[in-house]
C-alpha cells in the first residue's frame, strides 16, 4: 500500500517534466515575457537592462535547467507584473480555492446520492425524468452562463427588489472583514453554481450503478428471503453501488479545478483560477508555470487519496 | 455538418431494431422495453432535427442578415427591448442580439466541430501506433495522455492563449490536441485486442506490410468507439471555447462567439437579461442536441448499454 501510494506520487515526476518543458518552450518563442513593460515611455536601453534582470538573455536551455532546479527546492520565482513571489501568490489563493471546492463538493454529493437513487427507484416514473431533465441542464450549461443568471436573479433582482438578497461577488464584505459570517454568505451561489456543474455525473452514475447493483442475484435472494424493500435498498444495495463512486472523485479532480477557475471569474471569488486569469492576460510566466506544476501536484495528490480511501472502504479492491 | 449527420441517421434503424429484439426476451414487459426504445429512439430523432436546424440556422442566417446589423456599433439603439426591429433587442453598443447570434453560431459551431476532427484524428493516430507497435513510442503516448489529464484542460488553454493570442485556426489545433487523451487509451485497447487476433496474425503471414495492417484491418474495427465519442467531444469542445472567449482570452472581440457574448452582459443583465439569456441558451441547446445524438448513437452500437 505505503509503495503503491509512493509510486503513484512518483509518477508525475516525469509528467511535471513533460508539461514543463513544453510550456515553457511555447513560453520563450511565442511569448514576449516583457510585454507587459511595453507601454509609456520604455527604451530600447531600457528593454536591455529588463532583459539582462530578468536572466532572458541566457540561453533556453539553461534557464530551464535553473528552473527545474529551483523548482525542487521550493523556489518558483517572482512575478514579472508586481515583484512577489509565486509562492506567496500561491499561498495567499489557494485555501480559497480549497474553500470553494470542499464546499461545492459536499453539495455535489449531499444532493447528488439521493438525487440519483431516487432516480434509480423510480426509473422510468415522472421524479426520474424530472431528475434526468435536469442534470441534463447541468451537463450541457456553461458554468459562466448559470453563474451569471444566478447573480441576476438571487443578487441583482431581489436587491432591486427589496428582498433579501445574496452578494454577487467577491469573498467577503470590506466592512465587516472576513467574518466567519460574512465568507459564508458569499461562498452560498459559487459553491452552489460549481456544485450544479458536477451533479449531473453524480446523478448518473449513482443511477446506474444502483439500477445495475439491484438487478443482481443476492438482490432477488434477499427480496425472496422476504426481507423488507427498504432494508433491501439501503442495507443491500445501497453499499455496494456507492463504492465505485469513490472512482469517479478521483476522475473528477481536474474538471472541479477546472469548473472553480470560471465559477471564480464570474463570482470575484479571490482563487487560484482568477490568479491565474489576471497573469495570463498579462503573460506573466513564471506564475502561470508556477500554478500548472501545483495544479498538477495538487490533481495527482488528491486523486491518490481518493484511491487510498477507495481500499479502506473496499476491502475487495487491492492495489499492488 | 459533414461529422455529425451521416453517423447520426442510422441511428435511429438500429436502436429500433434492438429494443424490438430485446424485448421478446425481457424480463419486464415488452410494451415498456419497446416504449424505452421508442423513447431512446425519438430522443436521437429530435437531437438531429435540433442540430440541423441550428446549423441551417448559423449558415443561411448570415446570407439573409445584414452583416452590420451584427457587427457595427449603433449607440443611437443601445440596449433595446425586443420589438419588431430587433426581435432579440439590442446589446450595450446598439448591436442586434438575433444577429449577433447568428454570426456567432457561424464561429463556434465550425470551431467546435473541426476540433472535434482533430480530436478524433489525433486519438486514432496515437491510440493505434501505441497499441500496434507498444514499447517506448506506447510509453511515451501514455505518459502524455496522463500527464495532460492530470491538469485542467482550461488551466493549459489559460497558459498557451497566454502567451499566442490564439485566432481561430489555433483555437481549433490546440482544442483538439488537448481532447485526445481518453480517447486514444479506447483504441488503444481495442488495437491490442485486435493484434493477437489470428485474422491478424494470418494477414501478417501473407506477407502485409505494418501500415497496410493499420490501415485496412485495424483502423476499420477501431471506428465504432470513435463514433460514439465524437458527439461527447464536440460538445465538450463547445464548451471549452465558450468558456475560454467569456475569460477573454478565446477568439477576440471584433468577432463575435457565444462565448464572448457574455463576457459583458453581466453588467446590463438586469435591465435587458436576454443579452445574458440568449448566447448561453444557445449553447446549451446545441450541447443538448449533440448529447441526445451521441446518446442515440451508443444506444445502437454498444448492445450492452441497451437494457
Amino acid at each position: 500500500m505505503l509503495i503503491f501510494v509512493l509510486r503513484r506520487l512518483l509518477s508525475i515526476v516525469p509528467l511535471l517534466f513533460i508539461i514543463s518543458l513544453v510550456t515553457f518552450i511555447l513560453l520563450q518563442y511565442m511569448g514576449n515575457p516583457l510585454s507587459f513593460y511595453l507601454q509609456g515611455n520604455v527604451t530600447a536601453a531600457d528593454l536591455e537592462r529588463l532583459t539582462k534582470q530578468f536572466g532572458l538573455d541566457r540561453p533556453v536551455i539553461v534557464r530551464f535547467g535553473e528552473w527545474l532546479l529551483n523548482i525542487a527546492t521550493g523556489d518558483f520565482g517572482a512575478s514579472l507584473v508586481s515583484g512577489r513571489k509565486v509562492t506567496e501568490l500561491i499561498a495567499y489563493h489557494f485555501p480559497n480555492t480549497l474553500l470553494l471546492m470542499g464546499t461545492a463538493f459536499a453539495i455535489t454529493i449531499v444532493l447528488g446520492i439521493p438525487l440519483g437513487v431516487i432516480s434509480a427507484v423510480r426509473r422510468n416514473k415522472g421524479a426520474d425524468y424530472a431528475i434526468t431533465t435536469m442534470s441534463i441542464i447541468s451537463f450541457s450549461a456553461p458554468t459562466f452562463w448559470t453563474g451569471i443568471l444566478a447573480i441576476v436573479v438571487f443578487s441583482l433582482w431581489t436587491r432591486q427588489r427589496g428582498l433579501p438578497y445574496l452578494p454577487s461577488g467577491g469573498m467577503y464584505d470590506f466592512i465587516d472583514g472576513p467574518t466567519v459570517a460574512s465568507i459564508a454568505r458569499h461562498l452560498i451561489l459559487p459553491a452552489s453554481i460549481l456544485a450544479f456543474s458536477m451533479l449531473a455525473r453524480y446523478i448518473r452514475y449513482v443511477r446506474s450503478s444502483l439500477i445495475d447493483v439491484l438487478s443482481q442475484d443476492y438482490i432477488r435472494t434477499a427480496r425472496a428471503k422476504g426481507v423488507p424493500e427498504r432494508r433491501v435498498l439501503y442495507k443491500h444495495g445501497m453499499k455496494n453501488s456507492l463504492l465505485p463512486v469513490v472512482t469517479i472523485i478521483a476522475v473528477d479532480m481536474p474538471q472541479l479545478m477546472g469548473g472553480s477557475l470560471i465559477t471564480e471569474q464570474v463570482f470575484s471569488w479571490p482563487g487560484m483560477g482568477r490568479l491565474m486569469v489576471d497573469h495570463a492576460g498579462r503573460a506573466d510566466f513564471p506564475v502561470l508555470m508556477g500554478i500548472l506544476v501545483f495544479v498538477a501536484v495538487i490533481v495527482t495528490v488528491l486523486t491518490v487519496v481518493a484511491d487510498v480511501v477507495y481500499t479502506l472502504i473496499d476491502p475487495r479492491v487491492e492495489y499492488q | 455538418m459533414k461529422a455529425v449527420k451521416p453517423g447520426a441517421e442510422p441511428a435511429a434503424e438500429p436502436a429500433a431494431g434492438a429494443g424490438a429484439g430485446a424485448g421478446a426476451t425481457a424480463v419486464n414487459s415488452p410494451g415498456s422495453r419497446a416504449w424505452r426504445a421508442f423513447f431512446r429512439n425519438r430522443l436521437a430523432i429530435i437531437g438531429s432535427v435540433m442540430l440541423i436546424l441550428i446549423l441551417a440556422a448559423v449558415i443561411v442566417g448570415p446570407m439573409l442578415v445584414p452583416r452590420d446589423l451584427a457587427l457595427r456599433p449603433a449607440p443611437r439603439n443601445m440596449l433595446q427591448a425586443p420589438s419588431s426591429q430587433h426581435i432579440l433587442g439590442t446589446d450595450e453598443v446598439g448591436r442586434d442580439v438575433a444577429a449577433r447570434l447568428l454570426y456567432a453560431g457561424r464561429v463556434s459551431i465550425p470551431v467546435s466541430l473541426s476540433a472535434m476532427v482533430v480530436a478524433l484524428l489525433a486519438a486514432s493516430l496515437i491510440g493505434i501506433t501505441s497499441g500496434y507497435f507498444g514499447g517506448w513510442l506506447d510509453t511515451l503516448f501514455m505518459r502524455t495522455a496522463d500527464a495532460l489529464l492530470s491538469i485542467p484542460t482550461i488551466f493549459l488553454l489559460l497558459t498557451i492563449a497566454a502567451v499566442m493570442r490564439p485566432n481561430v485556426t489555433v483555437l481549433v489545433l490546440v482544442i483538439g490536441l488537448l481532447s485526445w487523451m481518453d480517447l486514444a487509451r479506447i483504441v488503444r485497447v481495442q488495437t491490442i485486442a485486435l493484434s493477437k487476433r489470428e485474422q491478424i496474425e494470418g494477414v501478417r503471414a501473407l506477407g502485409a506490410k505494418n501500415w497496410r495492417i493499420l490501415l485496412r484491418h485495424i483502423l476499420p474495427n477501431v471506428q465504432g468507439p470513435l463514433l460514439v465519442a465524437a458527439p461527447l467531444v464536440a460538445g465538450r469542445a463547445l464548451l471549452t471555447e465558450s468558456a475560454l472567449s467569456y475569460l477573454g482570452l478565446g477568439i477576440q472581440a471584433p468577432t463575435p462567439t457565444w462565448g464572448n457574448m457574455l463576457n459583458q452582459a453581466q453588467q446590463f443583465a438586469l435591465s435587458t437579461p436576454l443579452l445574458a439569456v440568449a448566447p448561453g441558451l444557445a449553447i446549451m441547446v446545441t450541447v443538448i442536441a449533440i448529447i441526445f445524438i451521441g446518446d442515440g448513437l451508443r444506444d445502437a452500437f454498444d448492445p450492452r448499454r441497451a437494457g
